[in-house]
């Protein structure tokens, strides 16, 4: 690990897709940064690329369908335009990944220990004696009680929250420098989500891995969060120190979000709803600021062509596009504690 | 009300209209397709015509002098059988025969099966587990050997009689088939929209969900016409089908169980064969291009 | 695992007797009786109906059933009517060789409809793909004996590679000849089977490996840094047999089914042959035997079925 380096750096990585014969753009200028040890939330709505994303940092994306251009670099190895014998050598030992749903990321056949295994055999770092060992430890780690009776059994046999911490043990079985969880507790009840994402924070704080985290869930950010990067669209809107994302959300996007999320400091009597819907692949055009679209108020400025660099007001906070500099909501609302920054600043 | 089940009657009837379309478009697109359909037609009528003109004693008058004779001998194209009989009005008689029989027994066995299919899977509960059993329980006996068996007892049959004992089995397949299709259909919400409407379960059944079945209906009832057409000859080829006085084409290709006869005469039996085949070939064609039709339809809707 | 093959055991007893309740309707059915074939006219009918008195012919029907099922528990099949001789004898050599025609069949099916399936998912949409699916639907609608006619016509007849009739040579003595004729006389009948009868293997494996493909599951062992090779045997393959192994059971008794036809074009004397040739003899106790075992098979392969997919999935099988 070269220490002092982003252990992930995306700069104007972008995806097409080939539908139905036609190349499609998914993800367009993306720019982000993971450091050695640090949590990066990913956030944004379902649809918003923040899964594509986190596929081509594995290049697991189906290379006749797909398109990437731009520039991975995973710990000094680049990802865009790798052979598949260079991935396989990076899948599973610099990086690891979760996902969503454990009982169908699992081999529904295959014993939970012998998937386990699998991820030792497919490298040579763990030596072949030492996998029926590690395999135990792994799973003791994870927090699974009993590790020699799991994994034995077969992965319906496991409740949903024992699959995840399996997936969890596959993913960080030959010791990565940095885990991409895709939306790890989505699919969990609302009391294992917290044990799982301990159990996360837990591991990243004892093995010092860098964490791209995948949610839609700001909740889940703001307990995990070092960095924010927030997504619309295929593009990323807003990116920063979690502080900075949170006290001052800058792109109407994120300030939408925010205020979209019920917190006990806000109550109010209606909940906010962002209007519209994401739009489809096909009617994106990623030259302009596609959020504005859905602001009924500012359909002037949707029209707009937006810079591709974006925008730097606070040191390491950046956003996309112009629209964040007078944006308003239609009835006023403010932010707490933004009233005096704005009176200040007049 | 009035106007509603306008609406209901006047889709129903633009389902029916746009399925044709999309089939002509499909069977453009698909000249071996195409190229079936027509072979089918021609055959199909040709034989029903062609045999309305052959005299009623063209086969009970044994030429002992022409026996035997190979194609394009004496007038004789296909050449004649141990009977003088000639081979090609023979061929043309068979046909009309299988095909008399197929016929009857496709549309039997569709009727049932769409009509059971439906109805198990839309009222399910205890009508729909009777039916299971019983079909689970036929599909486990041995069908063919039982059929042959029928035929045997029954002493004098008709048409209709075989018709009905092929009929007996066959309707199974079809029937677990439509009732598939139907539970998926079910959970529709056109579904429970009529249910809340008031529409009687017939009515649904009938109007909404068929309908929306009947592209799949018309492929399957291709596919299942050739499988038919092999019961049957495969039957009569057996000597359980129909007599030699009114063959059909199984009991033509009979005639190569006679090792002197394949090798010798193959002219009694190939055009037979040839015949046997080539009509199932353009059936699955046919239903493959309609199958492709049904299931652009269930994407779209 | 025991409990579950004893309780699919269970299951079949009644399926089983219902199958003999109505195949014995259907033997009562037939025109005869065994002393039909053994007089001549002569015979004075009192002798006839004491006869068939004392053979307990005239007892009620549930006695008479009763009595059948006693008799085959006790090995005792019946005698055939025209040939005089107990039918258990006669089925005995021609089951072996309708089971060794469908084992090879079997065999057959499988090493042809496994790689083809395989070869034609992994190269989706190609020549290779649209030749074997549309091979595959042509052969799954065609009737067989017309394919079977032409087989033998061109490889037995006109081109002699193989024999036309009968399981083995007569003249054929020790061990390995005779095991390598019976081969040879297997030949024809099995693979002219096994081509056209590849449909529900094809299309059940090549539709599984497709949707196996796009599993979340092959996701996570790609993510894993899994070698192509091994992610698609040991998880794609492997899986999509599955659903393959489900039906195996009734692959094994279609093959049986099938065996009145293809044994009667190729004069294979196993069981189907024997039923034509018992349905022209009129021999209905032979009929009504080989009917009984028929669906016997067909029973036992279903519960087959069942305890080979508990077996293989352990889904179904830890309940």
């Amino acid at each position: 690990m070269i220490i002092g380096k982003n252990l992930l750096e995306a700069k104007g990585v972008g995806v097409d897709f080939r539908i139905n014969g036609e190349w499609l753009t998914a993800l367009y200028n993306v720019d982000l940064s993971v450091k050695p040890g640090e949590v990066l939330a990913l956030v944004g709505e379902s649809g918003s690329g923040k899964s594509t994303f986190a596929m081509s940092v594995m290049a697991l994306h189906n290379p006749n369908q797909s398109r990437v251009t731009g520039s991975i670099m995973l710990d000094g190895h680049q990802i865009v335009d790798a052979t598949e014998a260079e991935m396989r050598e990076l899948r599973g030992v610099k990086v690891g990944m979760i996902f969503q749903d454990p009982l169908s990321a699992l081999n529904p056949l295959m014993k939970i220990g012998d998937q386990i295994q699998e991820s030792m055999s497919a490298h040579s770092i763990v030596p072949k004696e030492q996998w029926q060992e590690h395999t135990i430890k792994l799973l003791d780690e994870v927090g699974i009680s009993k590790p020699e009776l799991v994994a034995d059994q077969f992965p319906h046999e496991l409740s949903g929250g024992m699959r995840q911490r399996v997936m969890i043990a596959i993913a960080i079985a030959n010791e990565p420098d940095l885990l991409i969880a895709d939306e790890p507790t989505t699919a969990l009840d609302v009391t294992i989500q917290a044990q799982i994402l301990d159990l996360i924070k837990e591991i990243q704080a004892e093995k010092n891995i860098g964490v791209l985290l995948i949610t839609h869930d700001l909740g889940v950010v703001a307990e995990m969060a070092d960095s924010v990067a927030v997504m619309y669209a295929g593009q990323i809107v807003e990116r920063g120190t979690a502080e900075q994302v949170f006290e001052n959300p800058l792109h109407p996007y994120t300030r939408s979000l925010l205020r979209a999320n019920p917190s006990l400091d806000t109550l109010n009597d209606q909940l906010y709803v962002i209007p519209g819907v994401v739009p489809a692949l096909s009617e994106m055009d990623h030259s302009r600021d596609l959020f504005l679209e859905r602001v009924p108020w500012m359909q002037e400025a949707a029209k707009e062509k937006v810079s591709d660099v974006p925008a730097e007001p606070e040191e390491g906070h950046f956003v996309r596009g112009n629209a964040w500099k007078d944006f308003k909501f239609q009835d006023g609302y403010l932010e707490p504690g933004r009233g005096q920054k704005e009176a200040q600043s007049k | 009300m009035a106007k509603a089940k306008k609406i209901e009657q006047s889709e129903s009837q633009a389902h029916a209209h746009s399925f044709l379309k999309a089939a002509v478009r499909e069977f453009k697109r698909d000249k071996i397709a195409m190229i079936s359909f027509f072979f089918l037609v021609i055959v199909v009528f040709g034989v029903f015509i062609g045999s309305m003109f052959i005299p009623r004693d063209a086969f009970s008058n044994v030429d002992i002098m022409d026996t035997n004779l190979a194609p394009f001998t004496n007038g004789h194209i296909l050449g004649t059988d141990d009977g003088g009989r000639d081979e090609f009005l023979l061929v043309v008689i068979a046909a009309r025969n299988s095909l008399s029989i197929s016929i009857p027994v496709t549309i039997v066995i569709m009727a049932v099966g769409i009509f059971l299919g439906l109805m198990s899977a839309y009222y399910g509960g205890f009508f729909d587990w009777i039916w299971m059993r019983i079909t689970d329980y036929l599909s486990i006996v041995p069908t063919l050997m039982i059929l042959l068996t029928l035929l045997t007892i029954i002493n004098n049959y008709s048409i209709w009689t075989l018709v009905w004992v092929i009929s007996l089995f066959s309707w199974i397949g079809s029937m677990r088939f439509f009732r598939a299709l139907t539970f998926a259909e079910r959970e529709n919400d056109y579904v429970k929209a009529s249910k809340l409407s008031g529409s009687s379960s017939l009515a649904i059944m009938w109007k909404q969900i068929f309908p929306n079945l009947s592209s799949q209906f018309y492929a399957q009832t291709a596919l299942a016409f050739a499988g038919n057409i092999g019961l049957e000859t495969g039957i009569s080829y057996l000597g359980y089908g129909l007599p030699y006085t009114t063959p059909s084409l199984g009991t033509l290709v009979n005639k190569a169980t006679d090792p002197e006869v394949m090798t010798q005469s193959p002219w009694m039996w190939l055009p037979a064969s040839f015949l046997i085949l080539a009509l199932s070939v353009s059936l699955i064609f046919i239903g493959q291009a309609l199958r492709r039709v049904a299931d652009q339809r269930q994407s779209l809707a | 695992m025991w409990k579950l093959i004893l309780r699919r055991f269970l299951i079949m007893i009644p399926q089983l007797i219902l199958m003999t309740i109505l195949l014995f309707a259907l033997a009562k059915m037939m025109p005869g009786d065994p002393f039909t074939g053994r007089f001549s006219a002569h015979t004075d009918i009192h002798t006839l109906l004491r006869l068939r008195r004392e053979a307990g012919l005239d007892d009620p029907w549930p006695t008479q059933y009763f009595r059948w099922i006693n008799n085959i528990f006790h090995g005792n099949l019946g005698n055939s009517f025209v040939l005089q001789k107990p039918v258990a004898t006669l089925l005995g050599q021609r089951i072996q060789n309708t089971v060794w025609l469908g084992l090879l069949s079997l065999g057959l099916v499988y090493t042809i409809g496994i790689p083809t399936a395989v070869a034609s998912a992994t190269h989706e949409g190609s020549f290779r793909d649209r030749f074997w699916t549309t091979y595959n639907s042509i052969t799954g609608g065609i009737p067989a004996f017309v394919i079977y006619i032409f087989m033998l016509f061109l490889f037995g007849f006109t081109l002699n590679w193989f024999p036309t009739t009968g399981s083995v040579s007569i003249d054929a003595n020790g061990f390995w000849p005779v095991l390598g004729s019976r081969f040879y006389h297997l030949i024809l009948p099995a693979l002219s089977v096994a081509l056209f009868s590849t449909v529900s293997l094809f299309n059940t494996l090549r539709t599984s490996l497709l949707d196996a493909r796009s599993a979340d599951y092959v996701r996570t062992a790609r993510a894993k840094g899994v070698s192509n090779k091994r992610v698609f045997w040991r998880h794609i393959f492997r899986n999509s047999m599955l659903p393959v192994a489900s039906t195996f059971g009734f692959d094994l008794v279609g093959i049986f089914s099938g065996a009145v036809i293809l044994e009667t074009v190729f004069g294979y004397p196993g069981m189907g042959r024997l039923f034509v040739q018992s349905i022209t003899t009129r021999d209905y106790t032979t009929m009504n035997a080989i009917m009984l075992f028929s669906g016997t098979l067909t029973l036992i392969g279903s519960m087959l079925n069942d305890i080979i997919m508990s077996w293989v999935d352990p889904r179904i099988r830890i309940k």
